[in-house]
């Protein structure tokens, strides 16, 4: 035959060595699969955590911001009501130095018989009854007594009506820590005006409160309206 | 008989490739296996690193807190003095003022009085 034994030998050689060179070979590719699943794998597990966790984080860092506007929100508004209630606070104190200063006035006799006889007439022109009777305070008893004549007398002359009878009470008197001024009852007590200096102040004051607001804290820049 | 031990040669050869192979696909699994723990592992280092950051500012957020809160007391109170300056200095004329109405009495018929 043609082939001997160290031919034969070799050829089982070439084909040992042949056979070694394929395994290695796949080997290799084995592990190149092998490296590069592990990375695909691994970022892709990667990857999808991070998401998570980046949404998660940047949602609660959205709820601090929150918070803090919140907080700034909440500030403002608490500043604003402190500050507008000690403006209230004032413009009530001017009303109650007023009232003081109203007390200390009145207790100048000649000046408080002017007034007394004033508001005496204007309670009576303001109802217009036939009968009315006159509340004032202890002390003024007497000088209301005589201050009434010459009231009704204004009264008859103004309206050019005859009738008109006015008593004091002398069981009820207003308190004697008012400034002054007196109440009137007609129709049995049924209508009633108040002509004290404590109402008249109060009115007064109600009504110029947009202009006492604006000469003692200025001008509203916010204000847009004036009519 | 030389026959023989070549075949058994070959045989072996075979064998050994099969084993070396199969070895490289088990290192290949655990490979991929591999790949779970150590994403694990990277994603709490990152997650740590956030939760670092985020303390941070949660503590930040917490001294302005305070900040806050004196600043805009301290502002207000500032305003308010200003309201009782501009009192004092504008009372004196509205208090006349309004004592001058108050005393002013016209005693006047209704305007709609017939006689």
């Amino acid at each position: 035959m043609s082939l001997n034994d160290d031919d034969v030998a070799k050829q089982i050689q070439h084909m040992i060595a042949f056979i070694q060179q394929e395994a290695v070979e796949k080997v290799e590719e084995i592990e190149a699969k092998a490296e590069e699943e592990f990375n695909i794998e691994k970022s892709r597990l990667v990857s999808q955590q991070r998401a998570k966790i980046i949404e998660y984080y940047d949602k609660k860092e959205k709820q601090i911001e929150l918070q803090r506007k919140i907080q700034h929100s909440n500030l403002a508004n608490a500043s604003r009501l402190s500050i507008l209630k000690a403006r209230d606070d004032y413009v009530q104190a001017l009303k109650e130095e007023a009232r003081q200063r109203l007390s200390i006035l009145t207790q100048n006799r000649s000046k408080y018989i002017c007034i007394l006889a004033n508001l005496i007439t204007q309670g009576l022109l303001i109802l217009m009854e036939p009968n009315i009777m006159i509340k004032c305070r202890q002390d003024d008893y007497g000088l209301v007594q005589r201050l009434i004549p010459d009231a009704m007398r204004r009264y008859q002359q103004i309206l050019q009506i005859e009738n008109i009878n006015t008593t004091i009470d002398d069981n009820n008197f207003l308190a004697d820590n008012i400034a002054g001024g007196i109440e009137f009852y007609a129709l049995e007590g049924k209508i009633k005006v108040s002509n004290t200096i404590e109402t008249r102040l109060e009115m007064i004051f109600n009504q110029m409160l947009p202009e006492i607001r604006q000469d003692l804290f200025g001008i509203n820049q916010h204000r847009k309206y004036y009519d | 008989m030389l026959q023989s031990r070549g075949v058994s040669d070959l045989l072996a050869a075979e064998k050994k490739a099969q084993e070396l192979i199969e070895e490289a696909r088990k290192r290949k699994n655990k490979r991929i296996k591999d790949a779970q723990s150590e994403a694990k592992a990277e994603i709490e280092h990152f997650k740590a690193d956030r939760e670092r950051q985020y303390k941070i500012l949660e503590q930040q957020q917490l001294g302005n807190r305070t900040q806050m809160t004196e600043q805009s007391s301290k502002e207000t109170q500032i305003q308010i003095g200003a309201l009782k300056s501009q009192y004092e200095s504008n009372k004196q004329q509205l208090l006349q003022r309004i004592i001058t109405l108050v005393c002013d009495i016209k005693p006047e018929a209704h305007m709609n009085a017939r006689f």
